[in-house]
This record gives C-alpha cells, sequence and structure tokens, in this order.
C-alpha cells in the first residue's frame, strides 16, 4: 500500500432491500490519511446503509503492531461510536513468543472483539507455521473464528490454509475469497475434507463456483462478505440474491446466522 | 436480461464461446467472441473453422465479430483466418493449446502479418508467468519499440482491468500502466474492487473502459452491472458498454449506424 493519490470521492451506492438481516463478515475500516484505500468507519457506513446491512465485521488493512495496544483500542472506540453496527476481528501478526496470543485473549476479554484475521501476504508466516498455528488454536480455545485471505499468492492459497484446518480441527476457519480467481476449486476440495473450513464469498467472481459450493458443502458453510468498503457490498449482494438462483431461500443462514453462530456472542446470550 | 440490455446496445466485448455462453440464450446484447478452448483442441482445426458459421447461423449478428488467438494456431490456417474480416481483434491468451508467452517471436512475427497489423490488441490480463504487470510492461516497450514509425499507435486491451489479484498487490502497478499509455483500453471483467474501477473512470475517460463478461470465468449479469453502476452520465454508460467497444473494433450499431 504505498500510492498515496487521494482517491476520488466514493459515489453513493445504489441500494438494494435484502430478503434478511445482513451482517457482512468482511468490511475494512483503517484511516489512512491520503491513501487510496482510506476506509473510516463513516466510509464503510455508506455503503452498508444502502444495502440494509446491519453489521460488518471489521479489521484493518494491515497487520496491527504487537508492541502497541492502540489500534486495537482504536477499533473499540469505532465499535462504541456506532453501537451495535461493527464487530471486531483482530488482524495480528503471529509473532514471536506468546504476544500475539495474549494481546488477543487481552483484545477479547476487554474491548470486546470477537474474531481473529490473518493475512499471509501481510504476516510473510505460512498458515502452518508453528506461530500461525498456536495463535489459530488460542483462538479457537476463546471461541473465536479465524478469517483467512484465501486468494492466489503463496502462503495464501488453499493448499496453505487447508492443512492448518486438518491440523486445528477444533478451529472455525474462514476461507475470505474461497481462493480467488484461480485456486476455487481447489478450495472446495479442502472443504470437502474440512467440516471446520468454511467458504467467506467476498469478491470472487466465478459465480459456478459459488453455486456448487452451495450444491457441495450446503447452506451451513457459506458466509457472505463484502470485502468493502473498496468491493462494493451492493454488488456482493447483487450475485448472491439477483443473479444466483436458489440463494434467497437461504438467505438468513447465508447473510447472517452461519457467521453468528461461529461468533462467542451469541454463545454468551 | 436486464433493462440495460434491452434499452441500450450492449456490446460484450471479452468472451468465449462455449456451450452454455448467454448468446444461446434470449437476449439482444452482442458479443465479440474467441473461440472456445474446446474448438481450439480439435486437431483438424475443423471446430475453429466450425465456429464462425455456427454461430452465425445459431445467433444471426449477435455474435458481432471474433477474437482471433495468436498463440495454438498452425502458421498456415492463421494467416488463412486473417483473410477473413469477421474478426475484430487478435487475441493473446495462454487458455489455449501452446499458449507460449507474450514475447514469442512466433508472436511478434503473427501481430505483423499483412491483415493483422490493423486489427487492435487484445491480452488476457493477470494470469502469473503470463501477463502479471511485469510481463505487460516487457511487451508494451516492445510493441512501442516495434511501432515508432507507425503513429498512432496501435490500441491495445488489458482484460481484467490490467490484472487479477484478489489481495490489490497489482492494482497501483496496472493503473500506472493505463495512465502512461493512452492507447490502452481497460475492460472491465472481474475486477477486484469496484473503486478501482471508479477511479480509472475518473483519471481515464469513459472512452477508455470497455465493458467485458470475461464468460465463462465470470458472469455477464454481474459484470454488467459493474458497469451499469459506474458514476456518469446516460452517454458515458451507452460508450463503455457499446459504443467505445464498437468504435474500436468497427462494428456498426445495432440500427446499422456507424459509431
Amino acid at each position: 500500500m504505498s500510492c498515496l493519490a487521494p482517491s476520488p470521492p466514493t459515489p453513493p451506492s445504489p441500494t438494494l432491500t435484502p430478503p434478511c438481516p445482513v451482517w457482512d463478515a468482511h468490511m475494512h475500516v483503517h484511516v489512512l490519511p491520503g491513501h487510496k484505500w482510506d476506509s473510516p468507519p463513516e466510509r464503510a457506513l455508506r455503503v452498508m446503509d444502502p444495502v440494509g446491512i446491519e453489521k460488518a465485521v471489521i479489521m484493518p488493512y494491515s497487520e496491527i503492531d504487537l508492541s502497541s495496544r492502540e489500534e486495537l483500542e482504536l477499533g473499540a472506540r469505532y465499535a462504541a461510536e456506532y453501537p451495535g453496527r461493527f464487530l471486531l476481528f483482530a488482524r495480528l501478526h503471529p509473532g514471536e513468543g506468546s504476544g500475539a496470543e495474549e494481546l488477543l485473549e487481552w483484545a477479547v476479554k476487554d474491548l470486546g472483539y470477537v474474531g481473529l484475521k490473518l493475512h499471509p501476504v501481510g504476516n510473510h508466516l505460512s498458515p502452518t507455521d508453528p506461530r500461525t498455528v498456536n495463535l489459530v488454536r488460542k483462538a479457537a480455545q476463546l471461541g473465536l473464528p479465524t478469517l483467512f485471505h484465501c486468494g492466489d499468492e503463496e502462503l495464501t492459497l488453499p493448499d496453505d490454509i487447508g492443512p492448518l484446518a486438518e491440523r486445528v480441527p477444533e478451529a472455525a476457519i474462514l476461507m475470505g475469497h474461497c481462493g480467488g480467481y484461480f485456486h476455487a476449486n481447489s478450495a472446495l476440495e479442502w472443504a470437502k475434507r474440512c467440516p471446520n473450513l468454511y467458504f467467506e464469498t467476498s469478491a470472487i467472481p466465478d459465480l459456478r463456483l459459488l453455486r456448487r459450493a452451495l450444491d457441495t458443502l450446503g447452506p451451513h458453510r457459506l458466509i457472505w462478505g463484502s470485502d468493502g468498503p473498496g468491493c462494493l457490498p451492493y454488488l456482493e449482494l447483487h450475485k448472491m440474491l439477483a443473479i444466483l438462483p436458489g440463494f434467497e431461500r437461504h438467505a438468513p443462514d447465508l447473510f447472517r446466522d452461519n457467521l453468528r453462530r461461529l461468533l462467542p456472542l451469541d454463545r454468551e446470550g | 436480461m436486464d433493462m440495460l440490455d434491452a434499452h441500450h446496445d450492449v456490446l460484450d466485448a471479452h468472451s468465449y464461446a462455449t456451450r452454455d455462453h448467454p448468446i444461446f440464450s434470449a437476449g439482444r446484447s452482442r458479443y465479440l467472441l474467441a473461440p472456445s478452448p474446446e474448438a481450439m483442441e480439435d486437431e483438424s482445426w475443423e471446430g475453429l473453422e466450425a465456429f464462425r458459421t455456427t454461430l452465425w447461423r445459431q445467433t444471426g449478428n449477435r455474435a458481432a465479430g471474433g477474437l482471433l488467438p495468436v498463440h495454438g494456431v498452425p502458421e498456415e490456417r492463421f494467416e488463412r483466418l486473417l483473410q477473413d474480416r469477421w474478426w475484430r481483434a487478435l487475441l493473446l491468451t495462454p487458455v489455449y493449446r501452446g499458449g507460449g508467452a507474450l514475447d514469442d517471436e512466433q508472436v511478434w512475427d503473427r501481430l505483423e502479418l499483412a491483415g493483422a497489423s490493423s486489427l487492435p490488441i487484445m491480452i488476457e490480463c493477470g494470469v502469473e508467468g503470463y501477463s502479471r504487470p511485469q510481463q505487460l510492461e516487457r511487451f508494451l516497450e516492445r510493441l512501442n519499440e516495434r511501432l515508432l514509425e507507425s503513429r498512432p499507435p496501435r490500441p491495445v486491451v488489458f482484460t481484467h482491468g490490467g490484472q487479477l489479484n484478489i489481495s490489490g498487490s497489482h492494482l497501483e502497478a496496472a493503473a500506472a500502466m493505463f495512465n502512461g499509455h493512452p492507447h490502452i483500453y481497460l475492460e472491465t471483467s472481474g475486477i477486484y474492487r469496484q473503486d478501482f474501477l471508479e477511479e480509472m473512470l475518473e483519471q481515464l475517460g469513459a472512452d477508455r473502459i470497455l465493458y467485458g463478461s470475461g464468460h465463462p470465468w465470470m458472469d455477464e449479469r454481474l459484470e454488467l452491472e459493474r458497469v451499469r453502476i459506474l458514476p456518469g452520465s446516460d452517454a458515458d454508460r451507452s460508450a463503455m458498454i457499446g459504443g467505445n467497444a464498437r468504435r474500436l473494433f468497427r462494428v456498426l450499431s445495432m440500427n446499422g449506424c456507424v459509431t
């Protein structure tokens, strides 16, 4: 992220009325003044509100510095500023020693974080590196799901993430982008093998794959996300509701309940 | 198909003629079509020969023109196909047998053949080891060297906004290429991040944006919606979803007019 030219103002999102309450499993909130991807919470809300998104899981675009708790506190401030709108996932670098695990536990207990986000392109660690395995295991112990960026780059491939899911079967792992443009079939094969792997549907344009995933995995293993605000929630909802026949029938599961079941909030009532 | 299809002269600049192509269903959209990979697998090349006539017979003028693969077609066959003015662009893609590389000598020989040199070039972008920004830059440098004597520069279409990368790593490089080369057109299918497309529209203007579906790997309905909701005037939208492609590829409009 070195592109410092300011982007044009975000045009208003088209509107859409979803058939059920919607929670977005993948939204970025990260204040980056002067950067094209500058995403304050208000930008997220500008794309959520026109399509009826109740809540969004938010995370920054880069790894949180383990030496400082300020960035995690910032997420909590956004959540407090807009009550009921944001669910917090901690985007951590698995790091050395137990620093990340302790930080995650603190974020959950003191700040209300409900998930872990890992992006191997950002942290340069294999999903099966012991540091990553330990952090994902810790998340599972805390009752949190882990959202992985799962695309076409080294370390993020389904073949990288699948073995982690096998090694930590107690962890709920969301494959964000379902393997991207070129590895979606592999993601589906791994999801068939590992019941703790979920398809997070953001930004993938191959709708035949989503159809196959629904038919193969059933409606409880797909979780809708937008990767907003850069990827437009309107388009992500449009592809599931207006284009894919049969998806609307499972709307409550796809758009909210599958995610909600994985989060600690429900289990605590 | 939706209202956009019904009220506009939609020309999809980029798709492959598979058996489940939307051209075989109801609708008014027209298409520039590359042969399906299956047609290209036919050793006798009858599939490719039959490609155009079959399409024409089944779909009439909704098949507005062809994208002629540069790779994977034997030399004599390629030269013969070039005689047919139905082909509207040369397509560089690793999809086909013998996909080669963008800087193969065979590619350059074919791009300069009589009959080929007047056709725009379309490149299937975003493929690892084939058409990531690094390889595209090298291609453009070489094209520039070869064409120093020919002005105006030959139009090139980069599909998928010049990149396919779901973490956004190549967006900046793609934007730099579009901004640095005014003869490159942006085809919209499968673009990661709508704000990138909005930014490109702002910087390049609507005249350099071409709607494409990317069928079969992408979905026409989603891809058309991606362009339909872009900011701008109706005239801009008409240009992006068909007018620009008609002008670039010399396709008549639905009512028979030259754009």
